[in-house]
């Protein structure tokens, strides 16, 4: 299979073929896609209105972009604009484009990006947006020593980009290093909403940079009235710098925690989409609603955007033993999960890289693997007897008694109920301990905690990521289970994040995915991976889910059509 | 009366203090921290370090024992200081400025509407006892104090959309600004709020109706020759509804516990849904505060019916 170049020369993923050094220079030279031009097909946009839309919650006003968690990102990034973003306008949901950048080149060693500005850029009080803004925005994002911490931008670039690093040319020329020569997930990484590039005068002049009525960016909306526990308003950049966008006058974001409220909220047509495709409603929540509902509705899929584990305490007895890790590992039917709360078509029952991408297993292979194969529409005898093989070679012959800690969230508490049911058969006698989800966290945090339902959503669903946020000791599942991962998987995976040639990549990475399925799951026993909706009324026209549960929600193309 | 006054007024001072502190304490067992909340964030994206988490406990003030914060803020609290938020990072006072009389709305208004739906259904269920009258109103009081008033509230938002295709407004439109939006929203989630107290004064009325109607000075008005309709209304009901002002004063705490769900369910944007937010974000000051002021809310009604109630009846006297 072909890989393909963007049309914004970005590489995107398409198949299992290599993507060499040569494919990305080329791609990079092939000449850029004006940044914010229009081209989605079908009918002519239409301008103006204002689209209600609905959070599921009611963020803490950190609204410096740097600081922020998802949900402030979420309504507040279409006052910022990125180097480059996932975009929006086409079904390909890895395409990435330029946003403040018109093109780029990665030098041919490999250790440099260059980043070209559109010098039309402009900030929301009128100044040029200038590499110095660039540089002045990556330091602060990766910044270590800044308070608040950049919980959210830190860990994601820090494995790509050193602080004090990158350079301005000249004033619309940047350039950055990589710490890793060819790190293919840096611009899927850099292209997420929170890779926000800021003012530089603006974070120096003083001001309380978290304020909301004080942001000032170069996006397509600015900051409108915003009433806590309520609304937040972002109106339309009327000087905004691409021409013919955004394309409404504003949106307005309604905070509705209540699910009932939401639904009815969506019936009503009170609400058009929602923020983000995380919300309170399930998956097959969402889909009754699109049912119910098809005259008006539809649902967009972040594909493969979270997976779900069991989680075990690598640091407390007996899951300290790799063995009763793997016999877990093993003796979990992932099918029987996936019957229960998987929506086929758009979760998907896959190991650690997940499936249907260019790093992923086949359904085919997947299907073979030890802990996910069956025999006869049942879970695979041999597995449950390696199971039981390994407990009994870890001193547990009988099994054991722990406690599952289960913060009340999504579908952990009734996905534990599966897990306590199934470790039954290998002689594991779970006590679940349902915990509210602020307590569950410091629980995770002191290590006070044995094994536990969690999930995880990916920054950017790229193999850095993916391996780099569960696994890595520095990652947050991998810190929390206090996984250490043998030193030649760590060497593994510096080596593949830097690897240009995508078939030796892959080879590592199958290597890397090889020993959490046939040797020790670390921390997270992967069970299936889920697909994240995206709900929104038919007449919400020049928008699609991309590839990242984060990228593409500055909402610059989106317009209304009142016919549907 | 006036030392009656005071001397339930000196009293406020200890209920006050066992309020702050329960409040207080409660919090505190809780598992949770606010700092943690608040750098975890919503779905627990974040990474940080523990100095990062031990710094910001520095800042909201939760590192030092637990007597030093219970003195700061009580300290405070002296001074009508109620501290900042903790997850906010803004004043308590100007959320409790903000919030506290949207509540009081939807609290007056679902109170205002069980009066006046239930004086009305108990009156006739008692003077038509054993009727189909009697028996529709007992009907609807009962179903009344057997649903609790979330769940009228989820029946009350589906039929609206099943019947209708409707939903109050989102947002929220002040009473004086904006009374035509802001009666569509709070008409409703008033109605769920009292529907309780509606169905509960509407059998205390029937109850009391029945007994007033069986008293010697109601024959005697009756054997006066005054007409059926005054009797009821001057000399039966007036002494009928003061139980009804004693249980307003009960009531009335119960309908400002009530908006903490209510407030949700309908996106009323009130110091309950500030309360349950709060409580989820462990945040200590905001809850405390929330916890005071509607503590001193009640002391101060129940006062106040009190003395209303000496004033309806004469035979009451507060020494």
């Amino acid at each position: 299979m072909a890989s393909s170049v963007s049309e914004a020369g970005t590489p995107v993923p398409v198949g299992g073929a290599s993507l060499t050094r040569r494919d990305v220079l080329a791609g990079a030279a092939a000449g850029m896609l004006a940044a914010g031009a229009p081209r989605f097909a079908g009918a002519a946009p239409k301008l103006g209105g204002t689209i209600n839309m609905h959070s599921f919650s009611f963020p803490p006003p950190n609204w410096h972009p740097h600081v922020t968690n998802t949900v402030q990102i979420m309504s507040s990034s279409g006052i910022y604009n990125q180097l480059i973003e996932y975009n929006p306008e086409t079904e390909d949901p890895f395409d990435l484009r330029g946003d403040l950048a018109t093109k780029w080149e990665l030098s041919e060693d490999g250790k440099f990006y260059t980043f070209h500005l559109n010098p039309k850029a402009k900030w929301h009080d009128g100044k040029p947006v200038t590499a110095e803004d660039v540089v002045y925005s990556l330091d602060s994002m990766v910044d270590a020593d800044a308070k608040p911490p950049r919980v959210v931008t830190a860990p994601a670039l820090n494995p790509y980009y050193e602080k004090g690093t990158a350079r301005a040319i000249d004033a619309h020329t940047v350039e950055i290093p990589l710490k890793v020569p060819f790190a293919a997930d840096f611009l899927p990484t850099l292209a997420s909403d929170f890779c926000k590039i800021i003012a530089k005068h603006w974070g120096e002049s003083g001001t309380d940079l978290q304020k909301w009525e004080n942001a000032i960016g170069s996006g397509p909306f600015k900051p409108g009235k915003f009433v806590k526990d309520v609304s937040i308003e972002l109106v339309k950049n009327k000087d905004y710098w691409k021409p013919e966008l955004p394309r409404i006058d504003g949106m307005v974001h309604f905070v509705i925690k209540d699910k009932g409220s939401a639904i009815a909220a969506y019936k009503t047509g009170r609400v058009m989409m929602t923020t983000w495709p995380v919300t309170n409603l399930s998956n097959k929540e969402a889909i009754q609603l699109e049912q119910e509902a098809a005259d008006t509705l539809r649902v967009e899929y972040i594909k493969n955007a979270a997976f779900f584990f069991f989680f075990m305490n690598t640091s407390m007895a007996p899951f300290d033993n790799p063995k009763v890790r793997q016999a877990v590992n093993l003796a979990l039917d992932r099918q029987a999960l996936f019957n229960i709360f998987g929506v086929p078509g758009f979760d998907t029952l896959a190991p650690p890289l997940g499936s249907g991408s260019w790093f992923g297993r086949t359904a085919e292979e997947i299907a073979e693997l030890p802990g996910w194969r069956q025999l006869n529409g049942a879970k695979h005898p041999d597995d449950i007897a390696k199971a039981k093989a390994l407990l009994a070679e870890a001193g547990h012959p009988d099994g054991f008694k722990a406690e599952m800690m289960v913060r009340q969230v999504v579908e952990f508490p009734d996905q534990a109920v599966v897990y306590k049911e199934q470790l039954k058969k290998i002689g594991i006698d779970i006590t679940i301990k349902l915990e509210e989800s602020a307590t569950g966290f410091t629980r995770y945090l002191k290590g006070d905690w044995v094994c536990a339902a969690q999930g995880s959503a990916h920054f950017v669903i790229e193999p850095d990521a993916i391996l780099g946020r569960n696994w890595m000791p520095a990652g947050t599942w991998a810190t929390y289970a206090r996984s250490v991962p043998p030193k030649w998987w760590q060497e593994a995976y510096a080596q593949q994040a830097g690897e240009p040639n995508r078939d030796k990549r892959k080879a590592i990475l199958r290597k890397m995915e090889d020993y959490l399925i046939f040797e020790d799951p670390g921390g997270s026993a992967v069970m299936y991976w889920s697909a994240r909706s995206w709900v929104m009324s038919k007449k919400i026209k020049g928008i699609h889910a991309s590839g990242s549960l984060w990228g593409g929600f500055k909402h610059e193309t989106i317009w209304y059509d009142p016919t549907g | 009366m006036q030392a009656y006054i005071a001397k339930r007024c000196l009293l406020f001072i200890p209920t006050l203090l066992m309020a702050t502190l329960l409040a207080f304490l409660l919090l505190r067992v809780i598992p949770g921290d606010p700092a943690l909340v608040k750098l975890a964030g919503e779905t627990g994206e974040s990474r940080f370090t523990q100095a990062e988490l031990h710094d910001l406990q520095v800042k909201l003030g939760t590192d030092t024992p637990l007597y030093v914060q219970y003195g700061k803020w009580v300290w405070g609290m002296l001074k009508l200081d109620f501290g900042q938020s903790m997850f906010f990072e803004e004043p308590v006072v100007d959320d409790l400025i903000a919030k506290f009389p949207i509540t009081l709305e939807l609290t007056v208004l679902a109170m205002l509407l069980a009066i006046i739906i239930a004086v009305p259904l108990g009156l006739v269920s008692a003077i038509k006892q054993d009727t189909p009258a009697d028996y529709i109103s007992r009907i609807i009081s009962i179903t009344g104090v057997a649903l609790p008033n979330f769940w009228v509230g989820i029946l009350i938002v589906y039929f609206l959309v099943l019947v209708f295709a409707w939903m109050p407004p989102l947002g929220y439109a002040n009473l004086w600004e904006d009374p035509a939006t802001n009666l569509q929203q709070f008409i409703f989630p008033a109605l769920a709020l009292g529907f309780f107290e509606m169905a509960f004064v509407a059998r205390v009325t029937r109850s009391s109706m029945l007994e007033v109607y069986r008293e010697d000075y109601t024959r005697t008005a009756r054997g006066k020759g005054l007409a059926e309709r005054v009797v009821i209304v001057r000399h039966a009901l007036k002494n009928a509804l003061l139980p009804v002002v004693t249980i307003s004063g009960f009531q009335f705490g119960r309908l400002l516990a009530g908006t903490v769900v209510i407030e949700n369910i309908f996106m009323i944007p009130g110091m309950g849904r500030l309360l349950l937010d709060s409580v989820f974000h462990r945040d200590y000051t905001e809850v405390q505060a929330i916890v005071v002021v509607i503590t001193v809310s009640v002391l101060i009604l129940n006062l106040l019916l009190d003395v209303i109630y000496g004033w309806l009846n004469p035979r009451i006297r507060y020494s």
